[in-house]
């Protein structure tokens, strides 16, 4: 026999002739005893082998799992799941924050109409029966004599623009405290004409006319809401159809200055009763009357009917607060009011 | 062809269940693993029923074995143990007599038989029969770490790498007792050499 590569054998010859003689040595043949019985146990033990070389039903899974398409459907189903989450929260991240300005806009309606109800008492016997004309020419926009028919306004496909109105208004009647946090509402002052700032003329506090009925004392709207006319509060209650540039200008609002004339002079376009400036509406700006149930009533079925669901919200809110009864014998059932109202608005209200 | 597989991808199919697979390499490795265990314990009965126990631990072993280890490095290390526990436990017995029959069969001889006399052999044929006797006399007595090494050296022709991993002593070890079983074969057999040159 040879050796292998590692070859240091002492190769004399003595050695060599050594290896000639056990390498002639002939190689025993084993018997066949036990033979058989080796083959039976590796049979057996094959069928063992086999058994647990087949893979179970979870290591046939995993393995299906780490093929390439199962990977690649894995990443894309994560990726749109996490797409979807992510919209989801968004969404209710925006629903949440209009829910907190509702809230917060719904406290501030009542706050102040609480705080109108008790200033507007001395007022009202102060003014007499210029109050009382105050007061009907509140419902101007929608009961006045004068008044055009209501034009269908667009409903508002999302509840974010209206809410953003009713939280300008709503801020507009406190004192501004950081004008910087809603800077993208500021308006201009002067040099704007109606026509390009159409929200302007439109807005009923605005276009009313600077002279006060009895007992208003100031001459402007905005004076008068700076003195907390009751008047006023209606008109900011119809937030949604101000212009957020106009209603949340801190300027204008604690301006005690009457309107430039701009606005009067050249009105625009009447796009609803609501919105039409009558001498009523005009005159019960400066008064200090609270608006009566039937015509919070007549301006939430109003701006229902258009479409305004913010300003149902809060009418429907003023409602409830001041009478639940009538709320529910006249707002609830009201189909076109419900619409805008969630569904578990009642509730949630009371 | 399955007979054609290597030693180690034999082993795996047949831990996949293969029992061919198995056939195979007890056909390729049962003669000579049957030759080093008997060179190594000198008896024939010994050695077929250390042959049977070494591939039975093949079978029951099987699961364990890896892909990366050498299937005849794996197999004569399981035989090498194998005859090392069976030279131990044959220490604690009495030495052989020199007048017991080496085989259990009828015609063996004694011990004293085949260790030659100073007389040469007639014909060639009792020439090599008592070379080959001299020889495994010889290698019967060298030490145990220096028989299995000279075995595995010289009739199974293992580099001396595998055959430190059967033993499991560095490679120089492995040399240096090949070293000095080769140099007490040398001595032992001296006065045999022109017996040798005589042999075919």
């Amino acid at each position: 026999m040879t050796s292998a590569g590692d070859d240091d054998r002492d190769d004399d010859a003595q050695l060599r002739q050594l290896r000639a003689v056990w390498v002639s040595m002939r190689d025993e043949e084993p018997s066949d005893r036990g033979l058989a019985a080796l083959m039976a146990a590796a049979r057996e033990k094959a069928s063992e082998l086999e058994h647990a070389a087949q893979p179970s039903w979870w290591q046939r899974v995993l393995a299906s799992l780490r093929r390439p398409p199962v990977l690649a459907l894995a990443t894309v189903t994560v990726l749109l799941g996490g797409a979807l989450i992510i919209t989801q929260r968004r969404a209710d991240m925006k629903a949440d924050a209009t829910a907190t300005s509702e809230t917060s806009a719904d406290s501030n309606v009542v706050e102040r109409s609480d705080r109108e109800r008790a200033e507007s008492v001395p007022g009202a016997q102060r003014a007499g029966a210029g109050s009382t004309a105050a007061a009907a020419g509140s419902a101007a926009p929608t009961a006045g004599p004068g008044a055009a028919p209501p034009a269908p306004a667009p409903v508002e496909p999302t509840l974010a623009k209206p809410t953003a109105e009713v939280t300008a208004v709503v801020t507009e009647k406190e004192p501004r405290r950081d004008p910087k946090a809603t800077p993208k509402l500021k308006a201009p002052t002067t040099g704007s004409t109606p026509t390009a700032q159409p929200e302007f003329a439109v807005r009923p506090d605005d276009d009313a006319p600077a002279p006060a009925p009895a007992g208003a004392g100031e001459a402007g709207p905005r004076g008068g809401m700076a003195g907390s006319s009751p008047s006023l509060a209606i008109a900011q209650d119809e937030a949604p159809v101000l212009s957020d540039s106009v209603t949340s200008d801190p300027g204008t609002a604690t301006r005690p200055k009457p309107k430039k004339p701009i606005a009067r002079s050249a009105p625009p376009p009447i796009e609803g009763e609501d919105r039409q400036t009558t001498k009523d509406e005009s005159a019960q700006v400066g008064g200090n009357t609270q608006p009566t149930l039937d015509q919070l009533v007549t301006q939430c079925a109003a701006a229902a009917a258009r479409g305004d669901c913010a300003a149902v919200r809060v009418l429907a809110q003023r409602i409830l607060t001041r009478s639940p009864a009538v709320y529910k014998s006249r707002v609830a059932p009201d189909a076109a009011i419900k619409r805008c109202l969630p569904s578990t608005a009642p509730n949630s209200m009371q | 062809m399955i007979t054609d597989q290597a030693d180690e991808d034999l082993m795996v199919l047949y831990q996949k269940g293969e029992v061919r697979a198995f056939e195979v390499l007890l056909s390729r490795h049962r003669r000579p693993v049957y030759n080093f265990i008997l060179r190594f314990v000198g008896d024939k009965e010994t050695a077929e029923d250390l042959l049977q126990e070494a591939f039975m631990r093949v079978i029951k072993g099987a699961e364990a074995y890896k892909r990366q280890a050498k299937f005849t490095t794996w197999l004569y290390t399981i035989a090498r143990n194998l005859c090392v526990d069976q030279t131990r436990r044959r220490k604690h017995r009495k030495h052989a007599s020199l007048d017991a029959p080496m085989d259990s069969s009828e015609e063996s001889g004694t011990l004293m038989d085949v260790i030659p006399g100073n007389e040469m052999a007639s014909d060639r044929k009792s020439v090599n029969k008592q070379l080959h006797e001299t020889m495994q006399l010889a290698i019967a007595a060298l030490s145990e770490e220096q028989r299995e090494v000279f075995l595995m050296r010289e009739f199974l022709d293992m580099p001396f790498k595998q055959i430190a991993d059967v033993v499991g002593v560095p490679e120089n070890t492995v040399k240096s007792r090949m070293r000095y079983a080769l140099e007490k074969l040398r001595l032992e057999l001296d006065e045999y050499k022109d017996l040798a040159k005589a042999a075919p």
